[in-house]
């Protein structure tokens, strides 16, 4: 289990919600063809403006030698998630919903602001910062993985990019 | 192994798209945006602001510092990130040059940004911010003749359809130009070297 120890000092408190969510889980699992062994971290959703919608981040990585898939997100917090992602053709940039989204072997997958993230919609009830709350990921090999996510001020959202740049500089900015 | 494949393909254009921009003019004029090899004129628009009122863009920005962005309500990060980080800074400037500043935010989705819902979210930002929407071919007019990608609908089902806007925020001076965009990814320290710097820019040299 990896946790995440160089944080940015601009921001304590989102830098100390994600040291308490960069330990959330491993899911060993062998349904498939071959063990796959996921390992998740920063797993943070923006408070929402309006109350109606918001967005999911978290970074995986796959610690086994295949390929895994995430198909599909839920959480009692809302009542349809979506996996998106955002593309950006110049200076424009707009989002599409995806089936699902490849973990590869030995890799991994960032999903954060500006690029792939879960849309969490129709949300049951209030979310503010500092709240967190369960949600269950499906994957097509590794199975469920129960993770718990904490809700982070828009403001504070640099701060949870830039600790995954950190650890993944290659990765999406 | 399709799909794989080609969600590969994207990452590597994300992962590019993201690198590339940002950096050209930083060195010459010291500002964290993006300067503009040539500075972009403010166009003369008139669209509607939250209280239902027109708002004549060029008149009422004389002689502010104007921040200029199209997006719409249910953006997911980009939209309110930047508005975020905006009146982050902002709020830490002292009144007097904050007061030197208009921001102002154009939806590109009139049809469910209703000048009421567009005031409701912008408070959750800044009480100040502008918030302004029109019809659709002129806002894209608007963007248009800005030089900024025009917005995009893409109807899926009636109540809930995608929509792609320009990712930059423009900034204008007191000289009714716009030297410098903000693309998405510019941090709060970016913003609070730059907003002062801006106030008292005359770019003479």
């Amino acid at each position: 289990m990896r946790t995440r120890t160089v944080l940015p000092d601009f921001l304590p408190l989102a830098a100390a919600l994600l040291t308490l969510t960069g330990i959330t889980g491993c899911a060993p699992r062998d349904r498939g063809p071959e063990r796959v062994e996921l390992e998740i971290s920063s797993v943070y959703v923006a408070e929402p403006v309006l109350g109606e919608r918001t967005a999911m981040y978290f970074s995986l990585q796959n610690l086994s030698e295949a390929d895994d898939e995430l198909v599909a997100v839920s959480t009692a917090v809302a009542a349809r998630a979506e996996i998106h992602r955002t593309l950006r053709e110049g200076d424009a940039m707009r989002m599409e919903p995806v089936a699902s989204l490849t973990v590869p072997a030995g890799g991994r997958l960032n999903l954060a602001p500006g690029g792939y993230h879960i849309m969490l919609l129709d949300l049951q009830g209030p979310l503010r910062a500092g709240d967190r709350f369960h949600a269950t990921l499906q994957f097509r090999h590794a199975g469920e993985l129960e993770v718990r996510a904490v809700v982070l001020a828009y403001a504070d959202l640099e701060a949870a990019l830039a600790e995954v740049q950190q650890h993944d500089p290659e990765g999406i900015r | 192994m399709r799909q794989s494949a080609s969600v590969a393909a994207s990452i590597c254009l994300i992962v590019l798209a993201g690198c590339a921009p940002g950096r050209e003019g930083t060195a010459s004029t010291g500002y964290r945006g993006r300067v503009f090899p040539e500075p972009r004129a403010k166009v003369e628009f008139t669209l509607t602001d939250t209280e239902g009122q027109p708002f004549d863009f060029r008149a009422e920005t004389d002689g502010y510092v104007t921040l200029l962005f199209f997006g719409y309500t249910y953006c997911p990060d980009v939209c309110p990130i930047h508005m975020a980080n905006i009146a982050a800074v902002l709020e830490d400037l002292p009144l007097e040059l904050r007061q030197q500043f208009k921001v102002i935010f154009v939806t590109t989705d009139p049809r469910r940004d209703t000048p009421e819902r567009l005031r409701q979210w912008l408070d959750n930002f800044d009480p100040d911010f502008i918030g302004l929407t029109g019809n659709r071919d002129r806002i894209n007019e608007i963007e248009m003749a800005l030089g900024l990608p025009t917005s995009v609908i893409e109807e899926t089902d009636a109540a809930d359809y995608l929509v792609g806007h320009s990712a930059s925020v423009l900034a204008f001076t007191k000289d009714n130009l716009a030297h410098i965009s903000y693309p998405f990814g510019t941090r709060q320290i970016d913003w609070a070297h730059d907003l002062p710097k801006l106030v008292n820019e005359g770019w003479t040299e």
